[in-house]
């Protein structure tokens, strides 16, 4: 790890949301958790990963950490302010901190805005620059960060590739000199070889600017080149944490491992591919009922009747690993040796 | 309207003043008109009937200048000739007075209820759309009680209680037609407030006016123009309905509904111009208005900006096809 020091903390975040509840009556008529009980940190410089399947709660907990989603319950800290306790004055100040870069590149630039505008936006928010000569003088500044040539400034979004968007997104979430950048899934609506460029610019801009990522995934390959550490959720909730290699070495939970077996192999050979891991095959328990106990049992090989029953407890193996389940807690009868 | 679509001038930008702008912005302008005349000629057509009226009515004492209620009884009943262009009335008044200053009159009632109903629709429509949840779901159905009605029920009782004349006309048009529009406004922000870059405006800490300015109002832009057209032909039609019906503006004011009842109708058989004329008076304005309006909505919309949009696409396909 580059930096030691914690730019972000997560405590107990919860996000739900209830269904139902019209105008009169109150009561929702069920409730999604889509995020239940997430703690975890981002050290400052460093690029945390965050994997799951789809509807795991991973972009809602990056929506939740900007609190573009309202949490439930839970906290969370920045810079050791605490974002979730904060009006929405003390918030919109505070936003400037932190920036988020989205998936859609088309979606995500509004198309009657000239690209000068867009970028300049969050300059004008928080009224950073001073005269508009300034403004361009800044604007184009970003526009060459993120390798773009500044003559493109006055053109309008529909008139660059997706690409190219996506640096525009980029420099807009620079705009303001944030520490932390929420990436959500922001390669993933790119070519491979787009991505590769992106993902390229977004560690060169790390290195150059000390940005702390939270890299909102799913794709492993990915998120095995550019993060430092590895958050896997399933559910809702957090079932590992550990240091990349350590992770896709030695990953320790079920369906962290399954999920490793997912990953192609390169290889055009069709021998050479890995059996995908039985885990995966079915769907994901639906979110409005999740299963008692370890929300993975219904479709873990080494699921045991405690599985059902009780909520694993997060148990710390060393060296920033530590993992949700129960075949690795001591107090658990006949665990952690069993593997 | 081109100071919504670029938040150049924003705030705290704005404050150094730029000698640039205005050259710049009359030169959009006419880039604009060139594009509509290639792209969309019926409805350069359109705007042209527009800006008659509009000259019709502002010059309407210079054109006709012994006024639309000179009475001239040897003269009565003449048909058109070279005196009288569109003949005269059973008072002898002459038509082509009448409808001139008529048109003035269409446009006042137009421009003004028009207005009045396009700013209750936005103020309606943005408040319920992007305050979403209870708040639009109680507005919209107190939307949904006002549109229950047939619109000429409100009308006659409206103007049975605040009696005929011109601003009663215009206060109750545009009430009827601004609480009616504004599901076309709430639509339009429904659709707009999901975009994502309104989501990452927020993102970037924006305020709550500030996105609804620069990022939903412009979304908005389009179909309130159009709704705003379309509107001004409903309105002309309402306002000559309603004094057809003699509820509207009362005589001896030239409104062309009112010309269609009074002397129209009564003397349909010996003097067909007088229902004939303000008829096609009507017709007119209403497709020129309509026409103009669709030109409008087609070409404000980004997406159709470049590559000559739907008239050079249909030209094309045209001649391929033959």
């Amino acid at each position: 790890m580059k930096q030691s020091d914690v730019l972000l903390q997560v405590t107990d975040l919860k996000v739900h949301f209830p269904l139902g509840g019209g105008l009169l009556s109150r009561r929702p008529r069920g409730t999604v958790k889509a995020v239940d009980g997430v703690s975890f940190h981002v050290n400052r410089g460093e690029t945390l990963g965050l994997v799951g399947e789809s509807g795991c709660g991973k972009s809602t907990t990056g929506l939740a950490v900007l609190r573009l989603v309202e949490p439930t319950s839970g906290k969370v800290v920045l810079n050791g302010q605490d974002i979730t306790a904060m009006n929405r004055r003390e918030l919109r100040a505070v936003r400037r901190q932190m920036q988020m870069v989205y998936q859609d590149p088309f979606g995500a630039l509004n198309p009657r805005m000239r690209v000068l505008d867009i970028i300049g936006e969050p300059l004008v928010v928080h009224k950073l620059t001073r005269s508009k000569a300034e403004y361009r003088e800044r604007v184009y500044e970003l526009l060459n960060l993120v390798g773009l040539n500044p003559n493109m400034a006055e053109r309008y979004p529909h008139e660059f590739s997706g690409g190219q968007r996506q640096r525009i997104g980029i420099a807009r979430a620079l705009a303001a000199n944030p520490e932390l950048i929420v990436c959500d899934e922001s390669v993933s609506a790119l070519d491979v070889s787009i991505q590769a460029q992106v993902i390229n610019l977004l560690e060169d801009l790390q290195k150059q600017l000390n940005l702390t990522y939270l890299f909102i995934a799913h794709d492993l390959a990915v998120v095995r080149h550019i993060c430092d550490r590895i958050v896997v959720m399933y559910l809702g909730r957090i079932v590992e944490i550990a240091p990349r290699e350590e992770l896709y070495e030695n990953p320790r939970h079920p369906y962290t491992q399954a999920l490793l077996s997912a990953i192609p192999v390169p290889d055009p050979d069709p021998a050479a591919q890995r059996p995908l891991d039985p885990a995966l095959q079915g769907e994901v328990p639906s979110p409005l009922d999740p299963p008692a106990g370890c929300p993975f049992h219904p479709r873990c090989r080494f699921a045991r009747p405690e599985c059902s029953q009780r909520a694993p407890v997060t148990v710390d193996l060393g060296g920033g690993h530590s993992v949700a389940c129960h075949l690795y807690d001591p107090a658990v009868a006949g665990s952690a040796a069993a593997v | 309207m081109s100071q919504a679509i670029q938040p150049g001038g924003a705030p705290g930008v704005a404050a150094v003043p730029e000698a640039q702008p205005a050259p710049k912005q009359r030169g959009r302008f006419v880039k604009f008109m060139i594009r509509l005349v290639r792209e969309r000629p019926l409805g350069a057509v359109g705007g042209l009937i527009c800006v008659l009226l509009l000259l019709t009515g502002i010059f309407a004492d210079v054109i006709a200048p012994e006024g639309y209620n000179a009475i001239n009884p040897i003269d009565r009943l003449q048909p058109p000739s070279a005196t009288y262009w569109f003949g005269t009335d059973q008072l002898g008044r002459d038509v082509f007075a009448r409808i001139v200053h008529g048109a003035r009159l269409s446009i006042i009632v137009a421009f003004a209820a028009t207005t009045l109903s396009i700013v209750i629709s936005a103020l309606i429509g943005i408040l319920s759309g992007y305050a979403g949840g209870r708040t639009d779901l109680t507005v919209q159905r107190f939307v949904d009680g006002w549109m229950c009605f047939p619109d000429l029920i409100i009308l006659i009782v409206a103007v049975s209680v605040l009696g005929p004349g011109t601003w009663q006309v215009i206060l109750v048009l545009g009430l009827l037609f601004g609480v009616a529009g504004s599901r076309i406004v709430r639509g339009a922000v429904l659709a707009a407030k999901e975009n994502v870059y309104v989501h990452a405006a927020r993102a970037i800490g924006a305020s709550t006016p500030r996105i609804l300015w620069y990022h939903i109002l412009p979304n908005v832009i389009p179909p309130i123009i159009v709704l705003y057209t379309t509107r001004l032909a409903a309105v002309i039609l309402a306002e000559s309905g309603l004094s057809f019906l003699g509820l509207g503006i009362p005589p001896p004011a030239p409104s062309w509904g009112g010309m269609l009842s009074m002397d129209g109708r009564s003397y349909m058989f010996q003097a067909p111009w007088l229902a004939i004329i303000p008829g096609l008076a009507l017709t007119v304005a209403v497709f020129g208005i309509n026409m103009f309006g669709d030109a409008l909505r087609d070409l404000l919309d980004p997406r159709m900006r470049g590559g000559g949009g739907r008239y050079v696409a249909r030209v094309r396909k045209r001649a391929g096809g033959k």
